[in-house]
């Protein structure tokens, strides 16, 4: 059994300054950044996320890891060059899908629209004019709500690229201070 | 507005947790995060509350190693692939990788209608709830219908809740009814439930399928769709709402039952202009899991009184093949019915020569004048006649009605005689009394199983298609919780159950003549999650037609396993080979 991934929430990235001796030799004066880029439909979720992990190398010694801008850090990261492939994956999932979605629901609209319903009526029979007249109000409503999920559709089928979103920064200790 | 996001409603502050468009309004899922508010989830519909986001300044926060570590985690696993599945994360299920594929599929635009004809136990049910769960994680979807035979809706409201807490609402009449007379004049009750689960009987009703059909579905699911093939009203209902749902999806274990005009119109459901139909068949090999299985055929001899029925009942078979000259393949099969009840139980076939006895003896019974039972007593559909005593068929009769009558009254005899002593019930009594475990006892006809459960020294439990859903749902209930049980199904009550949490021991009184229905049988025990060697017996009457159906079973089986494309796998075609190769037989024996 998988356990459920509760969406992580901080208002910054969460900075570990880390001693580890093993850590340190391996970013060898470097600081890890942890980027999330995000596609989100026009409701703000998320549809398409990829983890980002880079490294910076550090011009100086002893930074106060409070005082670094750490949003600026993304230009120096080039993060977008390593996630070229799968900004065109994520836009072409989603285009093939909002396609099949799209092409399935027109269709269903044509098929309802072309159904055609034959009535001739008998002299004086209201009982069916009112039977009529309740169909063709179903049918009208039918096909209003079917031209609603359809807007829907279209305008959910829109992803767009969030900004990058740094969440995680790793510091090795002899490279900053608080 | 962003999931995740802060913002601020009547006077508190809350976290975004769901956005959902609608026409004009946008349905807001909120979480509070300051007293009074902390903990509670609440709905808001913009624009008619106000909400307004909070600005939070965003700064690098100094944690300690665990915490980072964790946030890492969390991270990681909230992560999400554009060809990855949000809902498999949070499902309780043991995951398969075979079981990911349709939903896949359908996320990556491959198709909207979708055949899931795995084998019996792989999964199908939560492969579609995997496919449901997907898609409303990803609000692609609102509105589902689930139809089910009305013997499974239960279980698969359990399912969606359990596993993918989902939770959706069974169809039944009295709900409607209920619905309809609170809610405002021209509501649609149906509209009224985002996720429904009713049976295909119900819908197909023409009093209910307007109402059913009126309301725009996103996802249809069909359980069981092997059921709605063919030209049928089910297949009417079922393609009715299926032209109309944005995504269908087709659940069966035997989507081919050798009838190609059934399949194809399976094929068909839901199709509009050049949709394709995406197909998923695995078997077990494929997917390589589950437990052993041994399959023993238990040879029975029949007793002196069993052979002079069989010997009688091959008599007047003869009589009806030289009476009518050539048998035309419904003859066949009508005087197939006959053989199978006698293989089935003695009992079983004393009860249809009775009634056919009497239907001679007086005016009223005439052959294929049954009147149609109204569904007065049943509105869900819940109870069926399939594994009843058929009507005799109009074709079984001879001209000379006195000749008849006489033959009839022999086997008759003979039956009641044979009944009294059945050889298979006693090898029955003695392989329960031997394995010493609970274990799920199918036979074709409720008669036989009647007969069984009088019969059987053991405490059990009865499963027919005359019991409502409340009922069987009693007696799987008293199944399950009781160690030694003895289960009696007949195979219209026994389709689409999971037993294999209770019992690995299935033992067929006669062979059903159609493979995929023995498949089925065996297939209540053996799936996913069994732990246990599962053992299936076929108790044999020697001397008799039954192994030949058996050799030819096994060769259908071997068949269709190496060629499971095959487009005749078994069916109608097959039935009538059956009839032949039996009822043939039992007339050359006589001879």
């Amino acid at each position: 059994m998988i356990a459920g991934a509760r969406p992580f929430i901080a208002d910054g990235p969460l900075v570990w300054i880390t001693r580890r001796r093993r850590l340190r030799r391996t970013l060898r004066r470097r600081v890890l950044l942890v980027y999330r880029l995000a596609y989100e439909d026009s409701g703000g979720r998320v549809v398409h996320s990829i983890l980002v992990a880079v490294t910076v190398a550090l011009r100086n010694t002893g930074i106060n890891v409070r005082d670094v801008d750490w949003s600026n850090a993304t230009s120096l990261s080039g993060v977008d060059d390593n996630c070229l492939a799968w900004r065109e994956s994520a836009q072409q999932i989603s285009a093939q899908f909002a396609s099949t979605r799209l092409s399935r629901e027109h269709a269903i609209a044509s098929t309802h629209a072309s159904l055609t319903r034959s009535f001739q009526p008998g002299l004086f029979d209201r009982r069916a004019h009112r039977a009529h007249t309740m169909r063709e109000q179903d049918v009208a409503d039918f096909s209003k709500r079917l031209a609603t999920r359809i807007a829907a559709v279209e305008s959910a089928s829109a992803i767009t690229l969030r900004a990058h979103e740094l969440l995680l920064v790793l510091v090795p200790s002899d490279a900053a201070r608080v | 507005m962003q999931i995740s996001q802060y913002v601020r409603v009547r006077g508190g502050r809350w976290r975004v947790l769901d956005v959902r468009a609608y026409e004009g309004c946008q349905l807001v899922t909120l979480a509070g995060v300051t007293p009074p508010y902390v903990g509670i989830e609440r709905r808001f519909l913009t624009p008619f509350e106000a909400v307004d986001p909070v600005d939070r300044r965003v700064r690098p926060r100094l944690v300690r190693p665990a915490r980072w570590r964790n946030a890492c985690r969390h991270v990681i696993a909230a992560n999400r692939p554009p060809d990855g599945l949000e809902a498999a994360l949070h499902a309780r299920i043991d995951l398969l990788p075979h079981q990911l594929e349709p939903a896949l599929a359908i996320l990556r635009g491959m198709g909207s209608r979708v055949l899931l004809a795995d084998e019996v136990g792989l999964g199908k049910t939560i492969q579609a709830g995997l496919v449901c769960a997907e898609l409303l994680a990803r609000s692609a979807i609102d509105r589902i219908l689930v139809l089910t035979p009305a013997g499974l809706r239960e279980q698969w409201r359990h399912e969606l809740e359990r596993r993918f807490a989902i939770a959706a609402t069974t169809i039944e009449a009295p709900l409607l009814r209920g619905l309809a007379a609170t809610l405002p004049v021209g509501l649609n009750p149906w509209s009224t439930l985002p996720i429904a689960i009713a049976s295909i009987d119900y819908v197909k009703r023409p009093e209910v399928l307007p109402a059913a059909a009126s309301c725009l579905w996103d996802l249809l699911i069909v359980d069981e769709a092997h059921g709605v093939g063919g030209d049928s009203d089910r297949h009417a209902a079922v393609s009715t709402l299926a032209a109309r749902a944005a995504f269908v999806l087709l659940l069966t274990a035997t989507p081919h039952s050798g009838d190609r005009r059934a399949f194809l119109s399976l094929c068909g459901l839901g199709s509009l202009e050049s949709d394709p139909l995406l197909v998923f068949r695995r078997s077990r090999a494929d997917v390589r899991i589950g437990v052993t299985r041994h399959v023993h055929v238990t040879a029975v001899r029949p007793s002196a009184d069993e052979l002079r029925m069989h010997r009688s009942l091959a008599e007047y078979s003869a009589a009806v093949r030289a009476d009518r000259r050539e048998l035309h393949e419904a003859s066949w099969l009508a005087l197939s019915v006959l053989h199978k009840r006698a293989l089935s139980s003695a009992w079983s076939l004393a009860q249809s020569i009775d009634r056919r006895l009497m239907a001679l003896a007086g005016e009223s019974g005439k052959p294929g004048q049954a009147q149609l039972t109204l569904p007065l007593v049943d509105p869900d559909g819940e109870i069926t006649a399939d594994d009843e005593s058929p009507p005799w068929p109009a074709d079984l009769s001879l001209s000379d009605a006195d000749h008849e009558r006489r033959l009839l009254a022999e086997l008759a005899a003979h039956a009641r005689a044979a009944a009294t002593h059945e050889t298979k019930l006693t090898a029955l009594r003695r392989l329960l009394r031997r394995a010493r475990q609970s274990a799920v006892v199918f036979t074709e006809y409720r008669d036989t199983l009647v007969h069984i459960s009088g019969a059987l020294d053991l405490p059990c439990v009865v499963l027919h298609g005359g019991m409502t859903a409340r009922e069987r749902a009693t007696a799987l209930a008293v199944f399950s919780s009781a160690p030694r049980t003895v289960l009696l199904a007949t195979d219209a009550a026994g389709e689409g159950l999971n037993l294999h949490q209770s019992c690995r021991l299935v033992i067929n009184v006669e062979l059903p003549w159609n493979p995929m229905r023995l498949e089925q049988r065996i297939g209540r025990v053996d799936r996913l999650g069994q732990e246990r060697t599962v053992h299936a017996f076929h108790l044999i009457a020697a001397a008799t037609g039954e192994p030949r159906i058996l050799s030819r079973l096994t060769r259908r089986i071997a068949a269709a396993k190496a060629d499971i494309g095959a487009p005749d796998p078994v069916g109608i075609d097959e039935e009538l080979a059956m009839a032949r190769l039996v009822i043939g037989d039992a007339f050359d024996d006589r001879r």
